[in-house]
């Protein structure tokens, strides 16, 4: 999962990238310098729960992505299997290109989870 | 043995003497009373008098010296038995032991490794989820520090699942909950096990909290999060609702920086659920990005199933829209910007 992890870090404009599991918890992570790993676990989960509640309510069901744009970056979340990969990007990534390759390896990731903690 | 020992032998009488122990203002005399239960050899009565009094006092400083002071050198006492244990018979439940040991003599790395170790000998155990939850639920406690509280609800939350009943995982969920000032919540996390130990002093401690503190009116725990950081609850007044001249297809919702709702479009539910969930969505993402290191919060996205959720930053607060046409991502976005920058009517 980890070398997973490490090609979405290799990836142009990505600082850190994290799995978590479908309870919100961290399942294997690796980000920059700068990225509290424990700060980002709460609040990527927070945010993918509030999001997600809001538009199952809306009757659209689980969104498979979240987009996050804040001024000093962006945080994708990506559903795989029964987890998220959340991918911290500098805030000028070209989302369009930079989304479809992260797509990609969330595609591979979702093959290859085995969670763990 | 002081007044506590004696008491602990009495099977009657039992509401008299821990209204007394648990009474506001007799922290001072918990403290005497553990005090006696030490020099008397019963490090566990004082140790689970003391957890009841820095939950019913709480924030309680003195106490959580006492208890800190007292546990750590149990934990010193009881590492080598359990390092052996470990040895001997590894299990999840020996590895969360030692865990929990360690991180009552400050080595954290060590408890998180050994808690992950319990998780990962036996996934199914609740055991090293429930000693991560603990030792973030402390720092919760001790440092009001949300990300502490956040990790602990999540851990506490699977825990719980793993193991519906257990005890121990209920009280510490009883503990988060009432720290959340969710006491009509607490009850009912407190209802089994009140049953099977109605004399345990932390049950006690909490049943009293609950019985003290003001109903929450809400059931959603991150607007009770949201609450405990801001220190306060949006009003919804249906009355006073704007209306947004949406395109056909959209639905909005605007709140202000209370979280307050605004304004929605005519098709837009300002049922209560639905308010809440936006009200929570706008504090949530609001507080996050910040605090991941990310700075100010200004536009989300998500899309599935062919449909369409944005939320927008607004200089007072934020906005949202939603549709059922996934392909009309681009024109939703300008809507949604000249919304923001008062090029539409509200």
């Amino acid at each position: 999962m980890k070398k997973l992890l490490q090609e979405v870090n290799d990836l142009p404009g990505v600082m850190g990238s994290m799995v978590m599991t479908e309870d919100g918890l961290p399942a294997a992570s690796l980000l920059g310098s700068g990225l509290d790993e424990e700060c980002v676990a709460a609040f990527a989960s927070s945010s993918r729960l509030a999001v997600s509640r809001a538009a199952i309510h809306c009757g659209e069901g689980e969104p498979q992505e979240v987009v996050l744009e804040s001024e000093g970056g962006n945080l994708l979340l990506i559903g795989i299997d029964g987890a998220t990969l959340a991918v911290i990007t500098h805030p000028g990534l070209e989302m369009n290109t930079g989304l479809v390759e992260i797509r990609s390896i969330a595609r591979r990731l979702s093959g290859a989870l085995k969670i763990r903690i | 043995m002081g007044l506590i020992g004696t008491w602990m032998k009495k099977t009657h009488n039992t509401e008299k003497e821990t209204s007394g122990l648990l009474a506001r203002g007799s922290a001072a005399r918990l403290l005497d009373t553990v005090h006696d239960l030490v020099q008397g050899g019963d490090r566990p009565a004082a140790v689970s008098w003391l957890r009841a009094g820095t939950v019913r006092f709480h924030p309680w400083e003195q106490g959580e010296i006492a208890l800190d002071e007292i546990e750590r050198s149990g934990a010193r006492e009881t590492l080598g038995v359990l390092q052996d244990a470990v040895e001997l018979n590894y299990t999840a439940t020996e590895a969360a032991r030692l865990s929990e040991a360690l991180e009552r003599l400050g080595d954290s790395s060590g408890s998180t490794l050994w808690a992950h170790a319990a998780i990962q000998e036996d996934p199914c155990d609740p055991a090293g989820y429930l000693a991560i939850a603990r030792s973030y639920l402390r720092r919760f406690r001790r440092q009001d520090d949300a990300v502490a509280g956040l990790h602990a609800l999540r851990y506490l939350t699977k825990a719980c699942q793993l193991k519906p009943g257990h005890r121990e995982c209920l009280r510490s969920l009883a503990m988060l909950l009432l720290l959340l000032r969710a006491p009509v919540a607490a009850a009912k996390v407190l209802q089994p096990i009140e049953n099977d130990t109605p004399e345990d002093p932390m049950v006690l401690a909490m049943q009293s909290l609950t019985q003290r503190m003001p109903a929450e009116n809400t059931t959603n725990i991150q607007e009770l999060f949201l609450r405990w950081e801001t220190g306060t609850t949006p009003v919804h007044f249906p009355d006073g609702i704007g209306v947004i001249p949406c395109p056909d297809g959209v639905k909005a919702w605007e709140f202000d920086e209370n979280r307050t709702l605004i304004a929605t479009s005519t098709s837009a539910s300002r049922d209560t659920d639905t308010v809440e969930l936006f009200s929570v969505l706008a504090g949530t993402l609001t507080g996050a990005t910040p605090r991941m290191g990310l700075g100010e919060f200004s536009k989300f996205t998500a899309r599935g199933h062919g449909t369409l959720l944005i939320g927008l930053a607004a200089p007072d607060g934020m906005i949202f829209c939603h549709t059922d046409r996934h392909s009309r991502e681009e024109s939703l976005s300008r809507w949604i910007e000249s919304h923001r920058s008062g090029e539409t009517y509200r």
